[in-house]
């Protein structure tokens, strides 16, 4: 729609959290629709600011940058199709000249530049005596992975669980994220009370399904910590040691934290809401770790971990220990700055080993090896032969560009499609199109849940294909990437239901259902013209009333306002 | 022979049966009880969902062949592939065809289909490499382009819901076809392939094997991309007046034309699936064996190369095995 005169109502928008500035490259995008092309000389932007706004605020958002340009291009097996059927398109050539490649091409000299800078930097570095020094950074990094390696074990839920109990005072890790990693062999740790704990809801719901020990979990401790708010006005709370000032606050924190538990349990209220009773139960806490210096802590044999490894980690633990006395530059002055400056220098060397390496796949043509891999998936499946010439099945992927054309084509090749009613289709489409997570979903009713299950041994299949073929590809994940969620709903709108009725059976949001059974009509008007390409009037007749039965009322109104 | 017309004598005859014998042994292991004609019932298993596809339908449950021709399954999907039918096109393929009409906006293309193929005026580069709107200047100018009669050779763009076919020439390379031959033989006889346009370059001769059965040989011209263009100074080009290739072709350019156009034509008679490879390997015998252009289309030659394809294929049988 084409405008002479864009006006601003409002400076700031709503971005979920709060009201914001509107960002220099919204404002370049929206007002750059001022003006008609050919009609006007210039387009005129009004900005309507009814609040104090700060000059360089203004300036930022006026005189701002655009939103920088990066190309998203990613090989797919639609486009692949598409261009191997035509004679002059060549697929290579045309991801040379692709943008992604002009960008790749032209962040080379700028990683060159960087590699240079940080190698002169680690050369500028020297230290005294660099290689026993280096010997004995590399102990401690080994002595700091084995201790972490025999904590895990040992606070495995698996074990540690029977121990979770409110009262146990936990020891726990003080992490700093400012300071760069320490290089002592101890790290700081501080005690708090344990109150209570959760096991971390995961993203996938088939956790639901999985025993206790193998989630992971968190722990609500009482302990002191220092909340501070930064300017958002997010808190921030941070734990310090018991002796440094900081008020006592249940904290959660993740179970990788804890680095020992003690054997005995204080007695601490339930009532913890009152500041007083947190005051008191530190200082109990206090109490106990004065009396017992190291907090009694379990023991392994006392936990019942019967591990091999856990023993084997234990005794190299303790050989390295030995070596660390023995190590003559533990004792000499100023080891600490010193394993500081190497600890720099070698996050430099790796820093240089990372973007060499993506200097070194960006020098050679982007996606070449994948381009192979695909080519090798496509001829595997039937639908190109060996010399790249197009078939018939290749022919159907190629109509197929709003799903997953692989699956989709396989699917409708393996006869799945056949014989199920419009409506069904209709349902077992929406799985192609719907990418949102829901939780708790109810599951399809039996009918859909069989066609869904077909859906998901195809997209197997496909999936293993691909890795085979080595194409870089999350088997779990693409099978999961399909969808049931709104099946149910979109069957009820295939027959005949309102909306307000649909809206009723799922909790998804009314704007993406619509969007999706809109999608839903693209992609069968794509099976439409590939079931023509193939001759199958029956199926194309089946998609096309699947279709008349979706395209109809709010859904595909043009305007709400119509 | 499957109708052969060719004056034979006894030992020709004796030959060419052998060889035609060798070839059928050499293909009737792929899929002898394939071959169908119309209202045969196909084999299928009804108990489980099947496609079918064309040349096929149904009748009382019963699926039946609607072409004669050879049954194909791909998956579940079962469809007859029709032997010498009209030319069926599929999106992306190279045609050579022949103009019969001028209209609006529009070219009409004898191309072998069952209806005339469309070129529109948008859908093909103006002669310039100038990408712009057409007007109806360049509408009036249409047959400066393309006159009725021309050969033009074109792709394949895609089908309108009507069923109409729509044909685009957006490359230099497609475009009016001069100084040569074209020969029509049924599509089936043109393998597809990754590429139609040949350049072979020992005889300076474009071969353009439209994949509608009609084929091109003509004197090769030389390609110029449109984007060369752009990037050469324009200044350049107006200062050296175009040189003006001869009117006339070459006697020697000529007999290239003529003895591929010959195979081509003694391959068609003899029914050969042929691609570049095997036109030229038949063009290289002849010229080996000192064989008169003239002569190639005599029953002698048509022996020799129905024996140098029967020993080839089963040459290439062997291999795989």
């Amino acid at each position: 729609m084409p405008a002479k005169t864009v006006v601003f109502t409002n400076v700031r928008k709503f971005d979920g959290d709060k009201f914001r500035w509107i960002s220099s490259g919204e404002y370049i995008q929206m007002s750059g629709r001022a003006g008609r092309r050919g009609i006007d000389a210039r387009g005129i932007c009004i900005l309507m600011v009814d609040e104090r706004m700060e000059p360089a605020t203004a300036k930022m958002m006026l005189k701002g940058n655009a939103d920088s340009l990066n190309s998203a291009f990613h090989l797919s097996y639609n486009m692949l199709l598409n261009q191997l059927r035509c004679e002059d398109a060549d697929p290579e050539s045309m991801l040379r000249n692709s943008f992604y490649q002009f960008q790749a091409d032209r962040a080379i000299p700028d990683l060159e530049k960087q590699i240079k800078a940080l190698e002169e930097e680690r050369d500028s570095m020297i230290i005294e005596e660099e290689d026993s020094l280096k010997n004995y950074y590399n102990l401690i990094q080994q002595y700091k992975s084995l201790k972490n390696d025999a904590r895990d074990i040992m606070f495995s839920p698996k074990y540690c669980l029977p121990y979770m109990k409110s009262g146990r005072p936990v020891c726990i890790k003080c992490i700093d994220d400012e300071n760069s990693p320490s290089f002592t062999i101890e790290d700081p740790v501080t005690w708090g009370v344990l109150m209570d704990f959760h096991r971390v809801k995961s993203v996938l719901e088939e956790d639901a399904n999985r025993r206790p020990e193998d989630g992971s979990y968190t722990l609500d401790i009482l302990t002191r910590c220092v909340v501070s708010k930064d300017g958002v006005g997010k808190k921030k709370i941070k734990i310090v040691p018991l002796k440094e000032p900081g008020e006592p606050i249940v904290v959660s924190v993740p179970l990788s934290q804890v680095t020992s538990l003690s054997s005995a349990r204080l007695n601490i209220p339930k009532d913890l809401l009152p500041l007083e009773a947190r005051q008191n139960a530190l200082k109990k806490l206090v109490e106990f770790i004065s009396r017992y210096a190291n907090g009694m802590p379990l023991e392994a044999e006392e936990m019942n971990i019967q591990s091999k490894s856990y023993k084997k980690a234990v005794g190299r633990l303790e050989a390295l220990e030995n070596q660390f006395e023995k190590h003559e530059i533990a004792k000499s002055p100023l080891v600490e700055q010193k394993l500081k400056v190497l600890n720099r220098k070698e996050e430099l060397t790796a820093k240089i080993k990372s973007i060499k390496k993506t200097m070194r796949s960006s020098t050679a043509l982007a996606f070449k090896d994948e381009l192979k891999a695909r080519k090798r998936v496509l001829r595997r499946l039937g639908y190109i032969t060996s010399d790249d010439v197009v078939e018939l099945k290749g022919k159907v992927a190629c109509e197929i560009s709003s799903a997953d054309e692989l699956t989709l084509t396989e699917l409708m090749f393996s006869g799945v499609l056949k014989d199920v009613k419009p409506e069904e289709i209709v349902s077992l489409l929406s799985c192609f199109v719907w990418q949102e997570k829901i939780h708790d979903a109810a599951k399809p009713r039996e009918e859909l849940e069989l066609l869904f299950t077909q859906l998901q041994d195809t997209a197997w299949r496909i999936a293993k294909v691909q890795l085979e073929c080595k194409v870089q590809i999350d088997v779990e994940s693409f099978v999961s990437s399909f969808r049931p969620d709104i099946m149910e709903a979109v069957y009820a709108w295939a027959k005949g239901s309102k909306f307000y009725e649909i809206m009723e059976i799922t909790q998804v949001f009314e704007g993406s259902l619509i969007r999706a059974i809109r999608r839903l009509e693209e992609v069968l008007q794509q099976l439409i013209s590939a079931a023509k390409s193939i001759g199958e009037t029956e199926l194309e007749s089946k998609f096309e009333e699947a279709v008349s039965k979706i395209k109809r009322d709010i859904v595909f109104a043009a305007s709400l306002y119509l | 022979m499957r109708g052969l017309k060719l004056p034979l004598n006894q030992t020709q005859r004796i030959r060419l049966q052998r060889a035609f014998e060798k070839l059928q042994t050499l293909s009737a292991k792929a899929n002898s009880d394939a071959s169908v004609t119309v209202a045969d019932s196909i084999q299928v298993n009804y108990d489980d969902a099947f496609l079918k596809g064309h040349g096929t339908t149904d009748l009382n449950g019963e699926l039946v062949a609607t072409v004669c021709g050879v049954v194909e399954r791909v998956n579940k999907l079962v469809y007859v592939r029709g032997l010498r039918a009209r030319y069926k096109p599929e999106v992306g393929d190279i045609v050579v065809g022949r103009i019969v009409e001028v209209a609006q906006k529009r070219w009409r293309l004898e191309i072998n289909f069952t209806q005339d193929a469309v070129l529109m005026l948008s859908s093909m580069n103006m002669p310039d490499g100038i990408q712009r709107r057409r007007t109806a200047l360049d509408e009036l100018n249409m047959r400066s382009i393309f006159e009725e009669n021309d050969v033009v050779c074109a792709e394949v763009r895609n089908f309108q819901h009507d069923g109409s076919l729509q044909l685009q020439a957006r490359s230099q390379k497609y475009g009016k076809l001069e100084k040569g031959q074209l020969l029509m033989i049924d599509p089936y006889l043109v393998k597809k392939s990754k590429q139609h346009f040949h350049h072979l370059e020992q005889f300076g001769v474009d071969l353009i094997l439209g994949r509608n059965g009609f084929i091109w040989v003509g004197e090769h011209v030389e390609v110029r991309d449109s984007m060369m263009i752009d990037q050469a100074n324009s200044a350049e080009q107006s200062a050296v007046p175009e040189e003006k290739s001869p009117a006339y072709t070459s006697l020697e350019m000529r007999q290239h034309i003529c003895r591929i156009a010959n195979a081509i034509r003694v391959l068609s008679t003899l029914g050969f699936i042929m691609d570049a490879d095997l036109i030229m390997q038949t063009v290289e015998l002849s010229s080996s064996l000192n064989i008169n252009i003239h002569d190639m289309l005599g029953s002698e030659f048509h022996v020799l190369v129905a024996e140098r394809e029967a020993e080839r294929r089963s040459l290439m049988s062997k291999r795989k095995r």
